[in-house]
C-alpha cells in the first residue's frame, strides 16, 4: 500500500527501476571493456563468473528483567549477541559479553529448521546457555552436538532461545574490562572511546 | 514476478541521514542484476556496512526473498546513531529483518564473524574531501573520503577481507577518482578477483560497482607474479560472456 503518491526524492529518477530501464548499450559495453581491461592485466580471473582489568562490579551483573510479549519488532537477538565481542584495546577475551537486561521482549518468529542449522555451526552454544539463562529460559541443555538438530523438541528451544528472545534496553558488559556498550532500542552500540582502540 | 526491493515511499529518513541516491540505486541495480547468482549462492551471513537509511540492505533481503528458503542472517552496520534508528524504521516498514550495530566499521563483530560472512554490500563515503571531513559527526560523514575519496575505502577493505567467508562476495561501489584499478590491484594482493559488475554515468559522478571474491588463481598469481598467459581462449570467453547479451539481459529480466 503506498503511504504516498511519489517518492520523497520527487522525479521518477528516485527509482531503480526506471533507471535500470535507462541504462543502455554504451554502458553496457564500457563496462565489458574495462572488465576485459581488469582481465588482461590479470585482475580477473575468471572470464565466466559474473557474474583495564576489573571485574564487573555487582551492580554491572546481569538482572533479569521483565520479559514483554511483543509482536511484529525485532529487537537485539541473542543470535546477534553471540557475534559480538569486545574490541576494547589490550582486551584478550572479550567473549562472550555479559548481558545487562533492562527490557526484554518476546517475539514469535517464523520458524526455520535450514536456518538454525546453517546457524548452530556459527553459534557458541555455552554463550547462548548462558544469554538465554539471564533473560529468563532456562530451557538449553549445557552443551549440544550436530547430531541434536534431528530432534525436533532441541530445535524449538534453540529457535527461542536464538530468535524469540529480545533485547530492548539494556547493555552489553565486557567479560574483562566492565565497560557497558549500551543497548537502546534494540540497537548495539559498539562504537569505541579514542583512547580504547 | 518481480523481485522486490525497498520502496522510497517506505523509506524513513533522518536530517542527519543519507537518503537514498544515484549511488544507492546503482547499488542495488547491480545486485539485482546478480541476483540468480546472489540464490545460488545460498549466502547464510550478509552484512552492510554504512547502512545509512537502510535502502541496500531492505533490498538485499527482499530481493534474495523467500524463493530463497535457506534464509539468511543480516546484520546492517552504521557508525551514524541516527543511520541505524532509520535503517532499523526502514527494515520494519518492509516486513524485514537485518540486525543493526551502530558500530565503526565492523568493530565488535569482527572476531566472532571472521571468515564467516557470505556477502557483504558496501557504499562507502567516497567523495574526494579535506581530510577533516572525514568521519566528523553530522551528514558530512556519509560521503566524505579524504583524500581520493580513499580514507574509509582502505579501511573497509581489510576488515571485510577478514569477514569474508571462503565462497564470500564484496560488491563495493566506487568514483573513478577512487582508482578502482588500484583498488582491484590491491585486493587482488590478498587473493581476490574483481570484476566490474555496473558503470553508470550520472551528471556528477561516474560509479563503478565492484564485485570481488576469492580466488585461487588470483592467490597463486599474486604469489608467482602475474604472467600474461591468459590469451587465446580467455579472450573468446571473456567477449562472449560480455556481450550485450549476457549479464544486462539477464538482468533486465528481472525488471
Ligand atoms: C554513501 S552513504 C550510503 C548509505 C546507504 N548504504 C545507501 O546506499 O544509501 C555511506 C554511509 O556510511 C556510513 N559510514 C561512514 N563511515 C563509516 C564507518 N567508519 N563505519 C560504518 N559506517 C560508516 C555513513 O554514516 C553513511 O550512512
Amino acid at each position: 500500500m503506498d503511504l504516498k503518491e511519489e517518492g520523497r526524492w520527487g522525479e521518477p529518477k528516485g527509482s531503480s527501476v526506471s533507471i535500470l530501464a535507462r541504462l543502455e548499450g554504451t554502458e553496457e559495453r564500457s563496462c565489458c571493456l574495462f572488465n576485459i581491461f581488469l582481465y588482461l592485466v590479470g585482475l580477473s580471473t575468471s572470464p565466466s563468473a559474473f557474474c583495564l582489568r576489573r571485574r564487573p562490579t555487582p551492580s554491572q551483573t546481569p538482572i533479569a528483567a521483565a520479559v514483554q510479549l511483543h509482536r511484529g519488532v525485532v529487537r537485539m537477538r541473542l543470535l546477534t549477541h553471540n557475534m559480538l565481542s569486545s574490541n576494547i584495546k589490550g582486551v584478550t577475551n572479550g567473549f562472550p559479553l555479559l548481558i545487562e537486561a533492562v527490557k526484554v521482549v518476546e517475539k514469535e518468529v517464523d520458524f526455520n529448521e535450514d536456518f538454525l542449522k546453517n546457524m548452530f555451526v556459527k553459534v557458541e552454544w555455552k554463550a547462548l546457555v548462558e544469554a538465554s539463562r539471564t533473560l529468563g529460559y532456562t530451557e538449553l541443555p549445557e552443551s549440544a552436538e550436530a547430531s541434536m538438530l534431528d530432534s525436533d523438541e532441541f530445535l524449538r528451544k534453540f529457535h527461542h532461545a536464538l530468535l524469540e528472545l529480545h533485547l530492548e534496553d539494556g547493555a552489553l558488559v565486557c567479560p574483562e574490562t566492565g565497560r557497558k556498550f549500551p543497548v537502546s532500542k534494540g540497537i548495539p552500540n559498539m562504537l569505541l572511546h579514542e583512547d580504547e582502540v | 514476478m518481480l523481485p522486490k526491493i525497498a520502496r522510497i515511499q517506505l523509506m524513513s529518513s533522518h536530517p542527519q541521514v543519507y537518503d537514498p541516491c544515484d549511488d544507492s540505486f546503482a547499488l542495488v541495480d547491480a545486485l539485482l542484476a546478480d541476483r540468480s547468482n546472489l540464490i545460488k549462492h545460498r549466502p547464510s551471513i550478509c552484512m552492510e556496512i554504512g547502512c545509512g537509511s537502510g535502502y541496500v540492505i531492505t533490498s538485499l533481503s527482499l530481493l534474495l526473498g523467500k524463493e530463497y528458503s535457506g534464509g539468511a542472517y543480516y546484520i546492517a552496520t552504521d557508525i551514524n546513531p541516527h543511520a541505524v534508528t532509520v535503517t532499523r524504521e526502514t527494515l520494519e516498514s518492509h516486513g524485514c529483518h537485518a540486525e543493526v550495530v551502530n558500530t565503526d566499521i565492523a568493530l565488535g563483530l569482527e572476531k566472532r564473524l571472521a571468515r564467516s560472512v557470505d556477502v557483504i554490500v558496501v557504499n562507502p563515503p567516497y567523495v574526494p574531501t579535506p581530510e577533516e571531513e572525514v568521519g566528523c559527526s553530522g551528514i558530512a560523514a556519509a560521503w566524505a573520503g579524504g583524500e581520493n575519496g580513499r580514507r574509509v575505502i582502505d579501511r573497509i577493505l581489510p576488515v571485510a577481507d577478514g569477514l569474508l567467508s571462503d565462497k564470500g562476495w564484496l560488491y563495493l561501489v566506487t568514483l573513478a577518482a577512487n582508482n578502482p584499478l588500484e583498488l582491484c590491484l590491491e585486493m587482488r594482493k590478498k587473493g581476490y578477483a574483481s570484476r566490474i559488475i555496473l558503470q553508470r554515468s550520472t551528471e556528477e559522478e561516474s560509479l563503478h560497482i565492484i564485485k570481488f571474491w576469492r580466488d585461487s588463481d588470483v592467490l597463486m598469481d599474486a604469489n608467482e607474479r602475474v604472467t600474461v598467459n591468459k590469451t587465446g581462449n580467455g579472450m573468446a570467453s571473456e567477449s562472449a560472456a560480455f556481450s550485450p547479451f549476457s549479464i544486462w539481459r539477464r538482468g533486465n529480466q528481472n525488471v
